[in-house]
């Protein structure tokens, strides 16, 4: 940590005191990060029912670029290139939207409990997908079942910020609310759908309401991935203002905010971060939830680092989990879903009471 | 004169069929220390969230260096203005000098050195390490302060800045006022304590249900006789044996729990 050093004398130590700052911290932890993530994907490429050494998935990648490397064998370099890395690819860019989602969704609610899932996005967009299903939507590819997911949760966001909407502002309370009551309402649709459906589209609903990026194809990436990068990069640019979004609506309204006009664009981004995460890997829980608040363990809650730091953690967090997911109990595979819920619930609790013991409660 | 850098004419705040603030003219020039002092459920507070753009009024208007206060950008008006509320609760624990940076947001760049300046201003310098929900009440009101002072304004709205403060802080936190006016700075400060009011302000707004009773000179506003009726309580205004300056204390004498 650097610290600089300031001119005036604090009369009530009577000695020099310098300010600290947080620059060091921020590259630290971005960068252990990055490199973490990096390491997480070469080494998820590599394993599964057919191992490739870390060595030659790297070899294959410089290969590919017209650099020297040791490639693997003809199967080794199909199993990665049609499987392996497109499913790393797609679990990184799922992962790093639902950490994002999270971090903006809890900063602008200025609560560590809220998620994207919290506002109904998640299961607005299960509803969206579960309709396609049904309705025979699926022929017309995965694509056509992605798509209504998509529809669905940005539907959904629209309708609740409408609801939550008086007299020109936005009650945090009326929001949650109306979000608790349109997750019940989607939780029944999804309910009676998986009620009337037959066994075809009973298996086809199950697995996507459990989530899973086994579904992962280079055309699957190429939609979610540039919806991801446009999706993060926005968030960046809304950092300072959810750090004096922190110190409450009317102080950061005095600080220059446009506290509506900020709101308005946030929740269009955690709408659009995590309905199309969900679009392509379904409902994916606890990610936006626990991956900021373990960031903000290590880094506090300034978001210049909380919010990149989440986007990185979220894609390192599902790139290990769908790792473990389909090795764990090989040959089968654990749903994705089912694995983070298994994990981050408890998880989440045990938080939650450390949270509650710390000093100057949520931590 | 100067023109004012606030002016506020016939400002009236409604919610329902309920006034809290009824047809208020107010002028602060720069250089002036004007203290708001009122019995609880004056109106004060509204008047400072009426005078800060929070709350819309129902009629009258507010200009700040000329112009109606709605015709600037939130980030222009920034930049005239700053603003302490009474709530000064934060929601994640950032550390003290992170918080006091934030104030720095409406200006062109960082200035490290201007943020240790306002802590030791603020006698909080020692705090810069900690994390805001780990200070009690005054040492939060006093880091509140820092982060307005950092803000550079030409003009502050304090809403019960030194309400927890202990008695050197107090004393601090309104002489630093004092001289920041000096400067050319314009404070409207909400107080509670009429003897702090008399002694530091330029002038004092003496507010009660929702209307200014008097504005003027603390020497010509305290009165026993108006103290005691604006407050429902016998008030003593007497000269300080000492000093010779206006000393204001509650009459505990003789008591008078209702007033004509």
């Amino acid at each position: 940590m650097t610290a600089v050093t300031a001119a005036p004398i604090d009369r009530t130590s009577a000695r020099p005191v310098s300010v600290p700052t947080d620059g060091a911290r921020h590259v630290v932890v971005l960068t252990v990060l990055g490199a973490c993530l990096l390491l997480a994907m070469l080494v998820a490429a590599g394993i599964g029912a057919y191992p490739v050494p870390v060595g030659e998935v790297v070899g294959s990648l410089l290969d590919r670029i017209g650099l020297a490397g040791v490639v693997p064998d003809q199967t080794g370099q199909a199993v990665l290139w049609q499987i392996r890395f497109p499913r790393v690819a797609l679990a990184a860019v799922v992962g790093a939207s639902l950490g994002c989602g999270g971090a903006v969704m809890q900063g602008m609610f200025r609560n560590p409990l809220a998620e994207p899932g919290l506002i109904g996005v998640s299961s607005g967009a299960a509803v969206g997908a579960v309709a396609a299903i049904l309705f025979g939507l699926s022929q017309f590819g995965s694509g056509a079942v992605a798509l209504a997911a998509f529809a669905g949760g940005l539907a959904v966001t629209a309708v609740v910020y409408a609801i939550s909407r008086t007299g020109g502002r936005t009650d945090v309370v009326t929001l949650v609310l109306a979000g608790i009551a349109v997750n019940a309402v989607a939780g029944a649709a999804i309910g009676l759908a998986m009620f009337v459906s037959d066994d075809a589209e009973l298996r086809s609903i199950t697995f996507w309401n459990l989530g899973s990026v086994g579904t992962a194809t280079w055309s699957s990436v190429a939609v979610v991935a540039p919806v991801a990068m446009v999706g993060v990069a926005w968030s960046l640019r809304h950092v300072r203002a959810l750090d004096l979004l922190a110190l409450g609506e009317r102080p950061a309204a005095h600080l220059g905010v446009d506290v509506a006009r900020l709101r308005r664009h946030l929740v269009v981004l955690v709408a659009v971060l995590a309905s199309s995460a969900v679009a392509v890997a379904g409902v994916v829980t606890f990610v936006g939830l626990i991956v900021p608040h373990l960031v903000r363990l290590v880094a506090g809650p300034g978001h210049r680092t909380l919010v990149p730091g989440s986007a990185l953690g979220g894609a390192l967090l599902l790139v290990v989990g769908d790792a473990v997911a389909r090795t764990v109990a090989a040959p089968a595979e654990i749903p994705l879903g089912v694995l983070t819920g298994l994990i981050g619930g408890p998880f989440f609790l045990w938080l939650l009471l450390r949270a509650r013991r710390g000093v100057g409660g949520w931590a | 004169m100067t023109a004012p850098l606030l002016r506020a004419r016939d400002l009236t705040v409604e919610v329902g069929a309920t006034r809290l603030l009824g047809d208020v003219d107010l002028d602060v020039r720069a250089g002036e220390l004007v203290a708001v002092v009122g019995p609880n459920g004056a109106g004060k507070s509204t008047l400072i969230h009426a005078l800060a753009g929070d709350v819309v009024p129902t009629r009258g208007h507010v200009e700040v260096a000329g112009r109606e206060l709605r015709s600037w950008s939130h980030a222009d008006l920034a930049r005239l203005r700053a603003v302490v509320g009474q709530d000064t609760a934060i929601a994640a624990p950032f550390r003290v000098a992170d918080v006091v940076r934030m104030g720095q947001a409406p200006l062109a760049g960082g200035d490290d050195e201007a943020v240790a300046q306002a802590l030791a201003d603020t006698q909080a310098l020692h705090l810069a390490g900690r994390t805001y929900p780990s200070l009690s009440g005054g040492e939060r009101a006093r880091v509140a302060l820092a982060r307005a002072l950092v803000q550079r304004t030409p003009l502050l709205l304090l809403d019960e800045p030194t309400a927890a403060l202990d008695l050197r802080h107090d004393e601090a936190v309104l002489g630093l006022l004092k001289r920041r006016t000096r400067d050319g700075q314009a404070v409207v400060v909400v107080l509670h304590d009429l003897d702090a009011a008399a002694s530091w302000a330029d002038r004092v707004v003496v507010v009660t249900d929702g209307s200014v009773a008097f504005d003027g000179a603390p020497a010509e506003a305290f009165t026993e006789e108006r103290l005691t009726a604006v407050y429902g309580h016998g008030v003593a205004v007497l000269e300080h044996p000492r000093s010779g300056r206006l000393l204001v204390v509650p009459d505990r004498g003789t008591p008078l729990g209702c007033i004509e």
